[in-house]
């Protein structure tokens, strides 16, 4: 007998040769894990619905072309957006009570800083049917470029000298530089997009354009102004806003003048501040606070009373004047309704004198015979929400049709438009409704093109006690403005732009709610071996014969893409 | 930190009930050892999770010892295996803390005494779960067990300063909400020799009274309220702290707990004072072990007696 045989232990000890694999425990569960990516609430958030997400991730990596290609799934004006939207997205971050928000418009203005990238193609579907697109302003820009990326070729017309809107004319330089907004103008019109600039249409001309192409787009924007309606509007030295920003002239009268600004808003804040660079010895805003929403963004303010201009609450009534010149703004005294106001306002005087006066207090679309036959609604044209007027073929986006003039209202609303046309001239109206997001307006074209299924557009990520106890807490990321002495002489950038560092890092803060990115801790912390991505799949799926539906795989993804579902 | 199910040791069908950090545990361990590792499991839930015969959950060769001799057993087959010639293999003991802390100590001791050639993993549930929850002397102090209705009197027993009398090459806490951190930790435990231990706290849905999705979220949780720091002993003198917590309240890792749900005001204030005490503590030890020992790198101070 061999020293071997003698000593075989499983004469002596049970060896267990099966494998637990055999006890199907997944009739244990309850529930199961659910994989599903779904919007973040920042995307939501964003009226044009950017994917935002994807971005941070792109940009926590280093990898700023993959950053601003994700803004250009949805958006043409990344560079613009980066500096002068009023970033709605940014109050709906979920980091916002931890540590603060991630600064998205600071990111966005970071990926077109350091990223190239080309805008993608969705289908060319839109092949022979061509569409005008009237004025160049982000609304028109953004119906160009989408209806362009669907095939259709597209021919932008627009009466002034420039592209650009009140991209262009209306906001100075100091927020948004020339060459910046180039930048983003130069992309979108390496798509097939016929721009022609010095062209008013007409009424004539519109016909001739519904004629000559499939569908017309109206993006005219609103360019009266609002008169005030008070004692001595007419009186010399009182001019509106938009005016005075658009007139070198009448900027030049402003050195060594005192001026008064009244409105509340950024034509207002921005008519001050180019009162100020161009020597003015005094500037005033008044606001009111019982009428006009304060800007969006405190930081314009902010800037603008460090470069020198005084806010007072005030409510004025009527314009004094010697020999036909204002001399003086008188006002009444202002109803402090609610408190906001009054934190803000300094006790107003009865009478500001002054020598020039300018009225900021919003935009009027103003008669044109290219409305006419058309509906109106509150001063702006009616339209359904995809933008199509009562005439069939012609269409509707941006200020026109909108008493929300922001940039990015207007390109979104120039998306969905470009949608509505699309959809119309190739005879498609389904799931356009599907890809809404959180049932409002913001729409996600990407969506719509993507194969597969349409992420539920109101189902927003939800992020779990996990996400907030295991992400550290750390400050944004900012980078220093101008000093303001240096600003007011001149029409520099003042807001200053991360570097690639501190973007980065910036990005790495971002939970990128809603997003997939692999992070396999559902896969590490699954008890029973069983959640994972099979054949190559990027979506995580638990093992049905073996998943206890214990949760803890949802528990530990701090996007809130796993989920518990419903029970079995 | 991409988790490729093929290469997990640990398989699935295992009878842990769901949600259990056992399992977690046991996986992050034995996928970061690989298959040329050896197993010991002593009663306890991970005897249970290897499987009733003839089915096994444990990828690899495993023997099932006795309660009290998860130490001795695995330093017997790391001596046979060495006596084979085989050098390659590491040798892995997985015990209950009732296992370690109680019963098994005399054994573990002497082991741990011979420097013997093994890594030692204490899976702390902080009671006698597999048979019901009763009390050990890991259950904290005023936690419900079978065995204490109405509050545990005794503090938990200081496991980690017991095996750095022993002058052990190396000893860590680990925990499985840290995933890189404990795999970390077994990697640089698997290239060193003699005893190696790590004490891993591993919740308890059913004994410490939480919901089947929560182990993670109070694994987190206690380390992050420094109710269980994460700390690397070398040579049982030179400590090392490695992660620096958020110094949450212990409260907020308490209430998740129906074991704790009893506890007054007072209790829990008595909890956070222990609880910062032991943390300045263990930072002054982690200061003065560097001013002390710099420059030794972890290497074994005693070398095994063969
Ligand atoms: C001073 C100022 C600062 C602002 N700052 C901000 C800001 O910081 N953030 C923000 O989000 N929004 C800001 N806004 C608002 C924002 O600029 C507008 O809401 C937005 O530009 C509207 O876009 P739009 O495309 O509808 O029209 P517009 O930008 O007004 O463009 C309309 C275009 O149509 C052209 N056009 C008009 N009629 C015809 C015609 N008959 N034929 C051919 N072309 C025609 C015009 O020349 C113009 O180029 C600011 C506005 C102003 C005035
Ligand atoms: C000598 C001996 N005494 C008692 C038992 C019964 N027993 C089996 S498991 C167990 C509890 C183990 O507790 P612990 O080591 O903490 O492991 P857990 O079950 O908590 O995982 C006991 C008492 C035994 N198997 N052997
Ligand atoms: S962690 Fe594993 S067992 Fe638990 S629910 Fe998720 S897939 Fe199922
Ligand atoms: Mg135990």
């Amino acid at each position: 007998m061999s020293y071997h045989t003698f000593l075989d232990p499983e004469l002596i000890i049970p060896i267990s040769r099966l494998s637990t694999e055999a006890f199907k425990t997944g009739s244990w569960s309850r529930n199961r894990p659910v994989f599903e990516e779904k919007n973040s609430p920042c995307r939501v958030g964003c009226p044009n619905a950017n994917n935002i997400a994807t971005a941070m991730y792109m940009a926590s990596k280093g990898d700023y072309d993959g950053a601003l290609a994700a803004f250009l799934e949805e958006s043409p004006l990344p560079s613009v957006c980066g500096r002068v939207c009023n970033h709605a997205c940014q109050s709906k971050c979920n980091r916002g009570d931890h540590d603060g928000s991630v600064q998205i418009r600071a990111m966005e203005r970071a990926a077109s800083d350091f990223g190239s990238a080309r805008p993608e193609m969705l289908t060319d579907a839109g092949k022979g049917l061509p569409v005008a697109v009237i004025g160049s302003g982000p609304a028109g820009l953004a119906a160009a470029y989408h209806l362009a990326r669907m095939g259709h070729p597209v021919r932008l017309i627009e009466a002034r000298e420039r592209l650009g809107g009140l991209l262009t004319w209306g906001i100075p330089g100091y927020r948004l530089p020339e060459e910046i907004l180039n930048r983003d103008l130069k992309r979108i019109l390496s798509l097939d997009i016929e721009a022609v600039t010095n062209r008013p249409v007409d009424r004539a001309g519109l016909d001739q354009l519904l004629g000559s192409h499939r569908a017309v787009l109206l993006a005219t924007g609103t360019w009266a102004p609002t008169p005030m309606g008070i004692p001595g509007e007419e009186l010399g030295g009182v001019c509106p806003g938009l005016d005075f920003l658009l007139n070198d002239a009448l900027q030049a009268q402003v050195k060594g003048r005192r001026v008064i600004v009244i409105g509340g808003g950024n034509t207002a804040i921005d008519a001050a501040r180019v009162a100020v660079r161009n020597g003015a010895a005094k500037v005033d805003i008044l606001y009111r606070p019982d009428l006009e929403a304060l800007p969006d963004s405190d930081d314009e303010v902010r800037e603008a009373e460090e470069e020198g201009v005084h806010r007072t609450a005030a409510h004025p009534v009527e314009f004094v004047g010697e020999q036909g010149r204002v001399s003086a703004v008188l006002c009444k005294e202002i109803e402090r309704a609610d408190g906001i106001d009054c934190c803000r306002s300094k006790a107003a005087p009865d009478e500001f004198s002054c020598d020039l006066v300018i009225t900021a207090i919003g935009q009027s679309l103003g008669a044109s015979s290219l409305y006419s036959e058309l509906d109106m609604d509150r001063g702006r044209i009616a339209a359904d929400r995809q933008g199509r007027t009562v005439r069939t073929g012609l269409y509707i986006a941006g200020d026109a049709g909108s008493l929300r003039a922001t940039v990015v209202e207007a390109m979104a609303s120039g998306k969905r438009a470009a949608v509505a046309i699309h959809h119309d001239l190739t005879g498609k109206t389904d799931s356009v409704s599907d890809a809404f997001a959180g049932g409002r307006e913001t729409f996600s074209l990407h969506e719509l093109f993507r194969p597969g299924p349409i992420r539920d557009p109101n189902v927003t990520a939800e992020i779990n006690r996990y996400s907030y106890l295991t992400a550290v807490a750390t400050q944004p990321q900012s980078a220093p403005n101008l000093d303001a002495n240096l600003r007011v002489s001149g029409f520099q950038e003042v807001a200053g732009g991360l570097d690639e560092g501190g973007a980065e890092a910036e990005a790495g803060r971002c939970f990128y709610c809603g997003t997939c990115i692999g992070c396999d801790l559902c896969a590490t912390f699954c008890p029973e071996v069983s959640m994972g991505q099979t054949n190559g799949k990027t979506a995580y799926e638990a093992d049905p014969d073996h998943c206890k539906g214990c949760g803890a795989c949802a528990s530990v993804c701090v996007r809130g893409v796993v989920t518990m579902g419903d029970e079995l | 930190m991409r988790s490729d199910i093929s290469q997990d040791v640990l398989r699935a069908g295992h009878a842990a009930c769901p949600g259990c950090a056992y399992p977690m545990g046991m996986r992050m361990v034995l996928k970061t050892l690989g298959l040329r590792t050896v197993v010991v499991v002593v009663p306890s839930c991970a005897a249970i999770i290897a499987g009733p015969f003839p089915n096994t959950s444990l990828g690899v060769p495993s023997f099932h010892s006795a309660f009290e001799i998860a130490a001795p057993t695995a330093a017997g087959i790391s001596a046979a295996l060495k006596r084979q010639g085989v050098d390659d293999v590491t040798v892995l003991a997985f015990a209950g803390d009732g296992g370690t802390f109680d019963i098994g100590l005399q054994a573990l001791s002497g082991a741990a005494d011979r420097n013997e050639d093994f890594i030692y993993v204490c899976l702390d549930n902080e009671g006698y779960m597999n048979t019901g929850v009763q009390v050990s002397s890991s259950t904290p102090q005023y936690s419900w067990t079978g065995t204490t209705p109405s509050g545990n009197t005794r503090h938990k027993k200081q496991i980690m300063e017991i095996m750095a009398a022993h002058r052990i090459p190396y000893a860590a806490t680990a925990s499985i909400a840290f995933p890189e951190d404990l795999m970390a930790k077994v990697e640089k435990a698997k290239g060193m020799r003699g005893t190696r231990f790590i004490h891993l706290l591993a919740p308890c849905v059913t004994g410490w009274k939480i919901a089947p999705d929560e182990a993670p979220l109070v694994s987190r949780l206690s380390v992050e309220s420094n109710v269980f720091p994460l700390y690397e002993i070398f040579d049982g003198l030179r400590y090392e702290i490695n992660h620096q917590p958020k110094r949450i309240p212990v409260e907020r890792y308490l209430v998740l707990q129906g074991r704790f749900s009893h506890i007054s005001a007072e209790q829990t204030e008595a909890i956070q004072t222990e609880t910062d005490r032991a943390w300045a503590e263990l930072c002054s030890r982690e200061m003065r072990s560097r001013q002390l020992y710099e420059g030794s790198k972890g290497t074994a101070a005693r070398v095994s007696g063969d």
